[in-house]
């Protein structure tokens, strides 16, 4: 080492540092929550009747979102917000872009999709967002910091916040399960993850011309314990096209080099600080302290 | 020499207002919320205080791990003078931007949580340790200036010996800050447009903070120069530009390959908004003054290298405002600052000024460079 001066000291580093191999980390296998509570929607038996929106407002206390219809107030929600946590939208598609003989509208239900990994959970940085063994992604406000970073990492923008509000907290839907106990027609049903899967692959294969051949949900981002069947593509909804991994597959390596980096690149300055007195001899060694 | 004062005066009377106004709406913001205050909508969760206050304020802060590694551990001693400077510009910038961030967070009063509520795998977790880690350092890399104007031999001593521990952590720590920044945007893929959006954002973001590091210690010599009559020697300030084409040439290099292998060269010819902005940022913060700084009549020449300086600082800040606010708006339902998130960003900077003024006179900071001109054999003889 001592015959080292810092030039070679430099190149041997940066060498090493290229040779170093790139660590492949293989995405850890996502949990499937195949026993956790999940919720089958089903577009094409959903009425558009809201008794779900309703049950949704009584369960966590909202207010309508008053406005109008043909001159009478109503209750008028359009878009999730921190007062509304699940909508029932209908969307109109032209006749050209569904299979022929298919219904060209739907109604689609939003409410947060209880991703198995989910970007939220892996965004925040106190733990605020959780993702609980029996299902539900939840909110614990007495954790967050209010830096919204969940809002922005959620693929499907669910996470809501409470703008108008001195103490603001953020919002969404807490999987309890009052909409499907509220819907008339069961649109809605709940249970175990894995056989409501199989019950929407069966109604799927039983009535194929009914349903697109998918469920929403069962392998986008991770999976997510809300799954939707319908007779229209979700992503001509403004749904996500999600690929099976994790939404933080990015981030997730970046964060694990961080060590290495720290511990290495500490070293390296070290070791050329070291070098670097050496090369100047005792003189300017003094010299520095004295400075 | 009068007429001088008497202008300075009226700068710092301008900054106060700015500062006092700043400071009355900040008390509205509290009171009424973040949607009393700003145009923030829940398609645009992050606007001004992140963009400008929270990543510029951290990116221009650069400066000072850049001189404290160029000088101690490269050991290019004859920029020693500069690291002062750079030390209390880079507190500053801290500084600020947890100003700006306290203005920001929905529950500021929780901002401590990170310190108890672990959550290893968020970026966001990482970047607050950063702060708080980085800040700690900054301050006590700030101290000799304080004990040596108060005196204080031994202390100033002790703290000079161990100096170097602080310096590399400092180092470490911001490499780390910088680029985690830029990680925070790896999971905004299907937000941000995909001009800036790339997994290499991290590198980028510490690339061009060196790139801004340099540019900023360049800037604010000449221009501290020009306003307190200091004198730095060009010539210094020239060597120490040399650096900037060869990191500005590697950094379009970089994002030119990386935009070619993601396949999304061709969007630079979209004719949109977006295309334009990116342009905009490559030829004024990055190919303008890389290829400019190449001629050593542009890096001798105080006024052109200042102008160079502060084409990088602005490319910069183009570059962090494009990531975290033009590059989402495609996908967002809009936003334009509100004229009270504007007003306060401006009180924070007039703030930062201000002290930086005030520190100038008072405190042995830059008179100790000069010090240092006027016996040109300390910083002699480590040429490479």
């Amino acid at each position: 080492m001592s015959g080292l001066n810092r030039r070679e000291f430099l190149c041997a580093a940066g060498a090493a540092a290229a040779a170093l191999p790139q660590a492949a980390r293989g995405q850890a296998a996502a949990p499937s929550y195949t026993n956790a509570y999940a919720i089958l929607y089903d577009a094409t038996r959903c009425i558009g009747c809201r008794a779900c929106a309703r049950r949704c407002r009584e369960v966590n206390r909202l207010p309508p979102e008053e406005g109008e219809i043909d001159g009478v107030r109503f209750d008028v929600p359009r878009q999730l917000s921190d007062r509304n946590l699940m909508v029932i939208q209908a969307h109109a598609l032209d006749a050209s872009e569904v299979e022929p003989g298919r219904q060209n509208w739907t109604f689609v239900k939003r409410n947060c999709m209880h991703c198995n990994v989910p970007a939220c959970v892996s965004a925040c940085p106190v733990g605020a967002l959780q993702k609980t063994d029996r299902g539900p992604v939840l909110y614990y406000e007495d954790r967050c910091i209010g830096c919204r970073y969940c809002m922005l990492a959620c693929p499907y923008e669910v996470p809501r916040y409470e703008w108008r509000d001195r103490m603001p907290r953020v919002r969404k839907c807490d999987l309890n399960g009052a909409c499907v106990k509220a819907c008339p027609v069961g649109a809605l049903v709940d249970g175990a993850r894995k056989p409501l899967i199989a019950e929407a692959r069966r109604r799927i294969e039983a009535e194929p011309g009914r349903y697109v051949d998918h469920v929403y949900g069962e392998f986008e981002g991770g999976g997510t314990s809300f799954l939707i069947v319908s007779g229209i593509p979700l992503e001509k909804l403004g749904f996500p096209r999600l690929s099976p991994t994790a939404p933080n597959s990015y981030a997730e390596p970046i964060l694990g080099a961080v060590p290495g980096w720290v511990v290495g690149l500490a070293l390296f300055l070290g070791a050329l600080r070291r070098l670097q007195m050496r090369q100047e001899g005792p003189l300017a060694e003094t010299a520095e302290e004295r400075a | 020499m009068n007429a001088q004062s008497t202008r300075f005066a009226n700068v710092r009377l301008a900054l106060s207002l700015l500062v006092l106004i700043a400071f009355g709406l900040a008390i509205y913001r509290f009171y009424g919320g973040l949607g009393a205050a700003t145009n923030l909508t829940d398609s645009m969760p992050w606007g001004l205080w992140i963009g400008f206050d929270m990543l510029c304020g951290i990116a221009l802060a650069a400066g000072g791990f850049v001189l404290a590694g160029t000088v101690h551990i490269f050991g290019l001693r004859r920029y020693e003078p500069f690291v002062r400077p750079a030390i209390v510009t880079a507190l500053l910038g801290y500084l600020l931007a947890i100003i700006g961030l306290l203005m920001d967070l929905g529950r500021p009063w929780a901002i401590w949580h990170p310190l108890i509520m672990w959550q290893p795998h968020s970026v966001m977790f990482e970047v607050a340790w950063c702060v708080m880690l980085y800040t700690t350092v900054l301050f006590l890399e700030f101290l000799p200036v304080l004990f040596e104007r108060l005196r204080l031999v031994r202390a100033l001593r002790a703290l000079e010996r161990v100096m170097i521990v602080f310096i590399v952590m400092g180092i470490v720590l911001s490499t780390v800050h910088q680029s985690s920044l830029g990680s925070l945007f790896v999971m905004m893929g299907h937000r941000l447009h995909p001009l800036w959006f790339t997994p290499l954002l991290p590198l980028l973001f510490l690339m061009s903070s060196l790139a801004v590091g340099v540019a900023m210690v360049v800037f604010e010599a000449i221009l501290s120069g020009m306003i307190f009559g200091h004198r730095y020697p060009t010539r210094l300030l020239g060597d120490l530009a040399r650096a900037l084409p060869l990191i500005l040439a590697l950094y379009v290099g970089l994002r030119l390959m990386d935009l070619n292998a993601r396949g999304e060269l061709g969007r630079l010819l979209d004719n949109s908004l977006e295309s334009w902005a990116f342009i905009l940022e490559m030829v004024v913060g990055v190919l303008l003054p890389g290829s400019l700084l190449l001629s050593p009549e542009v890096r001798y020449d105080r006024l052109k290298l200042f102008g160079c300086a502060l084409m990088v600082i602005v490319g910069v800040v183009m570059n962090r405002l494009n990531v975290c606010l033009l590059g989402m708006l495609a996908t967002s339902s809009g936003y334009m600052p509100r004229w009270i998130e504007i007003l306060v960003s401006a009180g924070v900077v007039a703030g930062g000024l201000l002290v930086l003024s005030t520190m100038n006179h008072n405190l042995p900071i830059v008179t100790r460079a000069a010090d240092r001109e006027a016996t040109p054999a300390a910083g002699a003889g480590t040429q490479p």
